[in-house]
């Protein structure tokens, strides 16, 4: 079945809403735009695309591998591409978890959250290197199922059209049942903020209740407005040091690593993991904020 | 037709960016105040208590020192980044009359100068970097 791409139909409806975005911004100042940094998540968004289509022949050869040996044969009716949706969103939740605690993923998924601002431009500010993270073979189970590979890149392909929408600050909260279970622009600033507060979680790409069930979910807090970006933020808008920053950050500490050990926790342990510990992680921030927190408690009492 | 599609998204990016830039303008790149400076790096900082600080000549950057660290609080953009100074932060530190030349070891922020008011001050600031980073 030829099924097209949710993406590219997608993609003037995402032109027009940035530009309606920044208007809106102008009009309100309830959203926020810097020419140099929604130049940077445009470009980034082209190189993605690029990149995307450059390396495709290795996501078509390996899942079509693997598919042969699947288990089941699903087919195309609606409730396989109900199940193939929901099932897609768990398996995002669990990659996006593993992309901000295992350094080798995050080298590639930072870029996304390079931006100090949070408009639908940040959306658009995708991962050029991809192909050299193991993602590929996280999705094997996926590919064992059976579920026809078209439907897969499909809804994967609606699952990323949903989440554009959730980059921005001009709206505020949803219906209440629907920040229960989706989700939300609320729900998706908490995640690109560093407040120490909001650091690793809601891992969601459609569906909150992932991250209520593993227990990442953090609601937005109005007296700590988010902090957009990353921990250290980047002194650069050139798309393709924001691509490259954090493999040039991998490989110079391999070089340097003096042990197999060493090497392989720079690798496979959370982002800022060193052997001295001198360097912050997402896990130290949080500890050094809760102890500041409880003596201000104490002092306070 | 590939090319096309990339002429296109090219040409594409760049209205966006031109009409940012009409409703925007340009960002300055600088600090509004030394406050603002503090204000963000407390943010950052849980507990800083500030013993000293400087806004650069040029507003785009302060240094702050506090019990345990030194600071540098930049501009970037509208944005702001953050160096602490430590061991292996800098790969070298010099001086200029009254502007100090940093660089980093640092791959998106190699270099950054910081132009302060006069050579007292800026040698004051090069010693407490150079004791922070030995
Ligand atoms: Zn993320
Ligand atoms: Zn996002």
């Amino acid at each position: 079945m030829n099924l097209p791409s949710p993406v590219t139909l997608a993609t003037p409806a995402f032109v027009l809403l940035v530009i309606g975005e920044m208007l809106y911004a102008r009009a309100t100042a309830k959203a926020h735009f810097e020419a140099r940094d929604t130049a940077t998540s445009l470009m980034m968004g082209l190189g993605s695309t690029v990149s995307g289509a450059i390396f495709a022949f290795i996501y078509v050869a390996y899942a079509g591998l693997v598919a042969q040996y699947a288990v089941f044969d699903l087919g195309y009716s609606l409730a396989a591409f109900i199940a193939c949706f929901v099932i897609d969103d768990f398996y995002y939740y669990w990659w996006h978890r593993i992309s901000h605690r295992v350094r080798w993923f995050w080298a590639d998924h930072v870029q996304h959250h390079s931006s100090q601002h949070y408009n639908l431009s940040t959306a658009l500010r995708q991962p050029w290197t991809g192909v050299l993270t193991p993602s590929l073979l996280l999705r094997t189970p996926m590919f064992l199922l059976g579920f026809p590979l078209p439907m897969l890149a499909f809804v994967h392909g609606l699952n990323l059209v949903y989440q554009f929408w959730i980059h921005t600050e001009a709206i505020g909260k949803m219906p209440r049942w629907f920040e229960t279970v989706m989700n939300t622009p609320s729900h998706h600033r908490v995640h690109h903020a560093t407040n120490a507060r909001y650091l690793d979680s809601n891992y969601a790409g459609v569906f909150i209740v992932w991250d209520r069930m593993f227990g990442t979910f953090v609601r937005e807090d109005e007296t700590d407005p988010p902090r957009y970006g990353i921990v250290k933020n980047l002194g650069t808008f050139n798309p393709v040091k924001v691509a490259l920053h954090e493999w040039v950050g991998i490989a110079a500490d391999l070089i340097r690593a003096r042990s197999i050990r060493d090497a392989f926790l720079y690798l496979m342990a959370p982002p800022g993991w060193s052997p001295d510990g001198s360097r912050q992680t997402s896990d130290s921030i949080k500890a050094e904020w809760k102890r500041h927190q409880a003596t201000q408690l104490v002092a306070g009492e | 037709m590939p090319w096309m599609y990339l002429l296109g998204s090219l040409a594409g990016i760049g209205l966006i960016v031109i009409l940012n830039l009409m409703l925007f303008g340009r960002s300055r790149q600088v600090l509004h105040s030394l406050e603002a400076a503090r204000a963000r790096l407390a943010s950052e900082v849980p507990g800083l208590c500030v013993r000293e600080s400087i806004l650069s000549a040029d507003g785009r950057a302060a240094l702050i020192r506090d019990d345990h660290a030194v600071y540098l609080v930049a501009a970037q953009g509208d944005g702001f980044i953050v160096r602490k100074f430590a061991k292996g932060t800098l790969r070298s530190l010099s001086r200029d009359t009254a502007r100090l030349n940093l660089r980093f070891a640092d791959f998106t922020l190699p270099q950054f100068d910081v132009p302060l008011a006069d050579a007292a001050r800026a040698a004051h600031w090069q010693d407490a970097l150079r004791n922070a980073t030995a």
